[in-house]
């Protein structure tokens, strides 16, 4: 599996949802020929009790939490893949004598990594031109908004907002050229 | 848009609603609101904000059936500068489809791919998001 297909799932799920969305405001629509009719199709369903008015105001309000977890989970994804990526190269040190000297370099280098700026990694890689200026800060923003969503903090409100389309081209964008830079044999 | 809609037998209207964003704060804006004789439908073109990440400026284009947006994108869109296995720099853009600066509209079943806002494009948009029948 190439590494750009990790936010795949998730984009994909995402996708579905939407697509979901629209075929039940499209049934919350629908002239139905009878009332039974209608009930079976909503009968065991969140909407059972609603009117369609408020059915189709209760799956709006699922789009835009699901938008803003969608972002939350292509972004952990994709911080999963930054972390792991690194660590992996840094395992070169291992095996290297003194051992027991090594051994506490690569906890020390692997636990720094797990709990690092990603901000700091995103440079590295515009230094190393892997990721030009405008990637770089499109990824910091996109770390800003992502922190806004998690968090809410009134004094840390993003200047730049995003969406879920954007993020996930963002950040596939940025592994497909990571990888293609840090895996050279 | 507003004439883009003109020959369809759709009705529009322009009204101002306010809009605020971290860096400018609050300020007016116009919304577009297109609807049919019998009030069916009702589709709103609502302005976002010109902070967004990776483009200049979003606009939503908002129906029963849910939303699509259009970004406003300078020529060659975000453009990307990679150096990969130390090669000669190769220039590719965060979209494919830039040919001009203006409003475009990025489908997200190929991500990547940047269709320029015409009136055929924002038609189909209109439909998408509200089941709306061109004839």
């Amino acid at each position: 599996m190439s590494s750009v297909d990790l936010l795949l799932p998730i984009w994909e799920s995402y996708r579905l949802f939407k697509d979901s969305s629209v075929v039940t405001k499209r049934a919350l629509k629908r002239e139905w020929e009878s009332p039974e009719e209608q009930k079976y199709f909503f009968d065991g369903t969140e909407f059972r009790s609603d009117t369609m008015s408020e059915a189709a105001e209760s799956v709006d309000r699922s789009i835009q939490s699901i938008e803003d977890l969608m972002i939350l989970s292509l972004y952990a994804t994709f911080e999963r893949y930054i972390i792991e990526c690194l660590q992996e190269k840094g395992e070169a040190i291992k095996g290297k004598s003194p051992e027991w000297l090594y051994v506490k370099l690569y906890l020390r280098f692997e636990n720094s990594i797990e709990r690092g700026s990603l901000d700091e990694v995103f440079s590295w890689f515009k230094n190393a031109k892997v990721i030009d200026d405008e990637l770089c800060e499109s990824l910091k923003k996109t770390k800003t908004y992502r922190d806004w969503i998690a968090h809410r903090n009134p004094k840390r409100k993003p200047q730049e907002i995003s969406d879920p389309a954007t993020v996930y081209t963002i950040l596939s964008t940025a592994i497909e050229k990571i990888d293609s830079a840090v895996n050279i044999h | 848009m507003q004439e883009w809609v003109q020959d369809t037998g759709l009705i529009t209207g322009i009204s101002n609603i306010e809009i605020e964003e971290t860096v400018p704060g609050k300020y007016p804006v116009n919304k577009l609101e297109i609807t049919d004789r019998a009030k069916i439908i009702s589709v709103q073109v609502i302005p976002v904000g010109a902070y967004v990440i990776a483009a200049e400026g979003r606009v939503d284009i908002k129906g029963y059936l849910g939303k699509e947006s259009v970004v406003f994108l300078k020529y060659g869109g975000p453009v990307i500068v990679s150096k990969v296995n130390r090669e000669v720099n190769k220039v590719s853009s965060l979209y494919d489809g830039i040919t001009t600066e203006g409003w475009y509209w990025i489908e997200d079943k190929r991500m990547r791919r940047a269709y320029l806002l015409d009136k055929k494009i924002f038609l189909e948009l209109v439909t998408r998001v509200s089941d709306y029948e061109f004839r």
